[in-house]
């Protein structure tokens, strides 16, 4: 039916190392996001400091929630919505493939008052899985664009 | 007091006493007193009998140089195609693109009426829309000012 | 910010930039240093252009006369007046019965006098002020005397009459507005309108831009019903640390006759490179503040108000946090009933501090961690402990692109300390066995792999598919008699189904010995590479029934017949449209335990349109229903029941002409037959200078579902103003607005935290 497996490496041939920038001045350490684009290029064995040919730069990761749905028994919240939206460039030997591309997912969890510190840990492990997601969606495009850039 | 002399050099000159005009052709100079004309043709008629005459100098330019009477004032060049002089209203009237300088300023317009003694000038527009009245007036650069 | 109406281009040639003045005129005559013009007169000196039937100028003294109608122009100014001198080499000058108009903001207006004091300073007496075109002003300022300063960008009325087209308005001593469109300290456009719950209120927002980086806004707040409110908002944004400081002060509300005040102070920050600080602090006077004095859902329908401070360290591999968090809780159910059996309150436990560390190896294949916590949970009436938990992890990871496989060892050792016995009302010492302390060791090992398929089709379209399997063992200890201090069920999504724990928190530790299976597939645009389209479907089976329970989760959890199926799907036809739909059905009682169907349609020229069905089946432990029979509300608590929550939400913001946006959302409850909010506002923009907007509002305001009502108008007048707010933000705290907003909204457990 046409299905072969992905090739190993996500970087066009000739390219062994790729390299993530991300920077915040507000906060401090690594988004998952970012995390897991590391781990997944470490465990492919591409993973390269900023000498590398190729680089991904994550310009702006924005966490956002909103109400979507309120009990009409009591006017709580009843759901919430979380959207993460991760905008990125990608070069190849400083010759950009990407600029200012921008991904989004959604999550939505439900809420009840009496499980407040629940609440707040689910929406953390939320946001994790989507960064996770990102993740796997950000080295996909780029995929694609070395595809482009092969042909 | 008697009128000052006028001397007039030019390459030629036709002078006919019966009508009273003489007319002066070729790089014509007529000075009087510190006042110097310059053209390429020039028409004096005698306007009466007391040696008062009306000049008239046409040139590409006719110009005309004042220098000043009294010491500190400004020299008052100027030129247009046509200048008219009286020796008895010491006023010298420009026609046709005149041009006249005086300290600085530049004043352009069809007609200029130059007063000698008063320094008074005035200038009029003529019929085109570009034939207005221009007066320049350089910035106050270290004239001696009352 | 929106500006006034354009101002016309000044029926005056402009002048060339020299330092000489040049006079052109019909007729003009020279007498030493006054030279007299006649005949449409044009004077024009460093970048001022004068003309007048008649002119007089002194080239000494600079001072041009002109006289019999002039018109004067320079650089943002331009004006026409009876007569004038101008005094032209220091630019400055006075005008007699003057039309003017300031050229960078559309301002313009009558004066009697104009006094122009150089470096762009004007002072007008007897004059008006407007950015309207055309005969009748919408709006004009007059004012006994106006004071414009172009360097600056302010204008100042004194003795001012606003009118509004003739009818005066209003009357402020002393008025100050921007004439340019940079961040000026000024008047914002005030609000007025009528709530159910405070009557006709009026806010006269005023903006102080103190510094590049810091500014404040200071809200007086009319409310017929209650009195004076005064509101502020302190901002900072420096290179590593921003802030904000919220504050509103009701002196003695008539209604509820004493003060009511909300506090809120937010800051987030890099102490250095490696440490980081946040905090979040909201406090409010009495539990019915946003019941009463808030108009909008966000802050009506959140009780619990978050005050914490964080503190993180970072290095590789290791991220260390200490936490501070308390929360006030608003109508707190143990308040009113004391029967109440303690593990449904809403006063969520405080973690007076909680220690968490967590070191995990950047290596591959193996990676080794450890996640280490120690919490101190403590909450008024009921027991308090100390928690200390260590869990070493050993993990292996191994990704060839086509194919990857990953798998963890873990050993969670827990123990609890608990103390506070007798101060906690309805709990027996039976409840734990009669010791204080608590120990609990579980082992974990998952084991999972997955494929990555993709074709691609002879137009260029990519499709992938992904089959995942995952295998999870958890031990199992008997946690009954563990109480619950940060545990809660989750929501099962199609990630969940891969999750090691399906309670959230560290209290309830999901026995489990299970396998996921799981697949999904995209379809790729061609040329953008974009992801238009998204399936997902998974499903847990598993080998034994499940034990470990949380006594608000209604049933165990998926037992030895497996979980529910969970499927997803997701469409982006094109930029603007997004649909998305998840579903949850239970095959033993073939049921629909979730089922969500949104669609959204967005054009880059502000229009949005939302439609959403959300359908779920929850288990409420515990709720307070209340009975309204004739005027007194009675409150009762209903017992854990399974809840369906049936809401339809329809969205809309249309600019729909030139000048008129509207704004609308219904959100319906199916299951109460009950409107939860309905909304409906417009921004109506009759003329470029000044834009009228109005909201109406019913909402579930109040614990007993009764519904509130709010009307809102707002006149913003252009260029007087400072933003230029669209409607949107004008009814900012609303449910479906997700445009992205420079704060979070105002619940503080909307504050986002990276995990």
């Amino acid at each position: 039916c046409g299905f072969h497996l992905q090739g190993a490496s996500p970087l066009p041939d000739g390219i062994d190392r790729m390299y993530v920038s991300y920077s915040d001045n507000y906060r401090v350490g690594d988004p998952p996001l970012v995390e897991t684009l590391r781990q997944r290029l470490r465990e492919r064995h591409v993973l390269g400091d900023s000498g590398a040919p190729a680089k991904l730069s994550i310009e702006d990761i924005e966490n956002r929630q909103r109400i979507v749905s309120v009990s009409p028994v009591d006017g709580q919240v009843a759901e919430y919505e979380l959207t993460t939206r991760v905008a990125f460039d990608y070069e190849v030997n400083g010759a950009s493939q990407l600029e200012n591309e921008t991904l989004s997912v959604s999550r939505s969890y439900s809420f009840d008052n009496t499980e407040r510190l629940g609440a707040e840990q689910e929406q953390s492990e939320l946001l994790t899985s989507m960064h996770e997601e990102l993740a796997n969606l950000i080295l996909l495009r780029v995929a694609t664009a070395n595809e482009k850039l092969a042909r | 007091q008697q009128p000052l002399p006028i001397h007039i050099e030019s390459n030629n000159a036709d002078l006919s006493q019966q009508r009273g005009t003489s007319t002066y052709t070729g790089n014509v100079v007529l000075t009087r007193g510190g006042l110097t004309l310059t053209g390429n043709k020039l028409v004096i008629t005698r306007i009466n009998d007391r040696g008062n005459i009306k000049a008239v100098l046409d040139g590409s330019p006719a110009k005309f140089d004042k220098q000043p009477d009294r010491e500190g004032d400004d020299v008052v060049t100027g030129h247009a195609s046509q200048i008219e002089y009286a020796n008895n209203d010491s006023t010298i009237v420009l026609r046709g693109n005149a041009v006249v300088r005086r300290g600085g300023d530049e004043i352009n317009g069809q007609v200029i009426r130059h007063n000698l003694d008063t320094e008074r000038t005035q200038a009029e527009r003529g019929s085109s829309n570009n034939e207005r009245v221009r007066i320049t007036i350089q910035p106050e650069s270290g004239k001696d000012q009352p | 910010a929106e500006m006034g109406c354009a101002v016309n281009t000044p029926p005056i040639a402009l002048p060339e930039p020299s330092a000489d003045s040049t006079l052109i005129a019909d007729q003009a005559s020279l007498q030493n240093e006054v030279a007299e013009a006649t005949g449409n007169v044009r004077l024009e000196r460093n970048g001022q252009a004068l003309e007048a039937p008649f002119v007089r100028y002194n080239r000494n003294s600079g001072r041009a006369e002109a006289r019999d109608g002039l018109q004067y122009y320079r650089p943002g100014l331009f004006l026409t007046a009876d007569n004038g001198d101008v005094l032209i080499n220091d630019e400055t000058g006075e005008f007699n019965q003057a039309n003017y108009s300031v050229l960078t903001n559309g301002g313009r207006g009558q004066a009697a006098t104009v006094n122009a004091l150089g470096a762009g300073r004007f002072e007008l007496t007897d004059a008006n002020y407007t950015t309207c075109d055309g005969e009748t002003k919408a709006w004009l300022l007059s004012a006994d005397r106006i004071e414009l300063d172009r360097t600056s960008g302010r204008g100042e009325a004194f003795d001012t009459v606003m009118r509004f087209y003739g009818v005066p308005v209003f009357y402020s001593p002393n008025l100050n507005f921007p004439i340019d469109d940079k961040r000026h300290t000024g008047v914002l456009p005030p609000t007025f309108g009528s709530s159910s719950d405070s009557g006709f209120e009026l806010a006269v927002p005023y903006y102080f831009n103190l510094a590049p980086n810091y500014d404040a806004t200071i809200v007086p707040r009319v409310l017929a019903k209650r009195g004076v409110q005064i509101g502020g908002q302190f901002r900072y944004l420096y290179e590593h640390h921003r802030g904000e400081f919220d504050g509103e002060y009701l002196p003695s509300d008539n209604e509820y006759d004493d003060d009511r005040a909300l506090f809120h102070f937010e800051h987030i920050g890099q102490l250095s490179p490696n440490v980081g600080i946040e905090a979040n602090y909201s406090r409010v006077s009495d539990d019915e503040y946003f019941d009463d004095l808030s108009n909008g859902l966000a802050g009506t329908s959140t009780s619990q108000l978050e005050q914490a401070v964080r503190l993180t360290a970072v290095d590789t591999g290791i991220r260390f946090t200490l936490l501070a968090q308390d929360f006030q809780t608003l109508d707190d159910y143990d308040d009113d009933n004391d029967n109440l059996d303690r593990a449904f309150s809403n006063d969520p436990y405080k973690r007076m501090p909680q220690a968490r560390l967590e070191m995990l190896t950047p290596s591959a294949p193996f990676r080794v961690g450890l996640d280490a916590e120690f919490s101190n949970f403590r909450r008024d009436d009921d027991i308090d402990a100390f928690r200390t938990e260590a869990r070493p992890r050993l993990l292996w990871g191994m990704d060839r692109g086509g194919w990857y496989a990953n798998s963890e060892a873990s050993y969670r050792l827990t123990r609890y300390d608990l103390r506070g016995f007798d101060d906690a009302e309805n709990f027996t010492r039976a409840d734990t066995g009669d010791d204080d302390v608590i120990t609990r060791d579980i082992p974990q090992f998952t084991l999972g792999s997955g494929l990555r398929f993709a074709r691609t089709f002879n137009d260029g379209w990519v499709q992938t598919l992904e089959p995942r399997a995952q295998y999870l063992y958890t031990g199992y200890e008997d946690q009954s008699d563990i109480p619950i201090f940060d545990s809660g069920v989750a929501d099962l999504h199609f990630d969940r189904l891969f999750s090691d724990n399906r309670f959230v928190g560290s209290d309830r530790i999901g026995d489990a010995n299970q396998l996921t299976l799981g697949v999904s597939s995209r379809f790729i645009e061609p040329e953008s590479g974009r992801t238009v389209a998204k399936v997902d479907f998974g499903r847990v089976t598993g080998f034994r029934d499940l034990r470990v329970n949380m006594p608000s989760s209604g049933e165990v959890g998926y037992g030895d017949r497996g979980s529910d199926y969970v499927a997803g799907l997701e469409l982006r036809p094109t930029e603007h449209i997004t649909a998305r739909t998840t579903l949850q059905y239970d095959p033993d009682d073939s049921r629909v335990n979730r089922a969500v169907a949104t669609a959204s349609y967005r054009t880059d020229a502000g229009y949005q349109f939302d439609i959403g069905y959300r359908r779920y089946r929850d288990y409420r432990p515990l709720r307070e229903v209340a009975r309204i029979d004739d005027d007194n509300t009675q409150t009762t608590l209903v017992p854990g029941a399974y809840e369906d929550l049936e809401q339809t939400a329809v969205g809309l913001r249309a600019p729909v002409t030139e000048n008129l946006d509207v704004l609308g959302r219904w959100n319906y409850s199916l299951e109460e037959s009950q409107n939860v909010e309905t909304l409906a506002g417009f921004e109506y923009r009759p003329s470029c200078c000044w834009a009228g907007r109005v909201a109406w509002r019913r909402y579930v305001a109040d614990d007993d579902g009764s519904m509130d009502t709010a009307i809102m108008f707002q006149f913003v007048l252009n260029g007087l103003g400072q933003f230029g707010d669209t409607v949107q933000s004008f009814v900012d705290e609303d449910v479906y607005d997700d445009e992205d907003r420079g704060r979070s909204s105002s619940s503080s457990f909307d504050t986002i935290r990276f995990p």
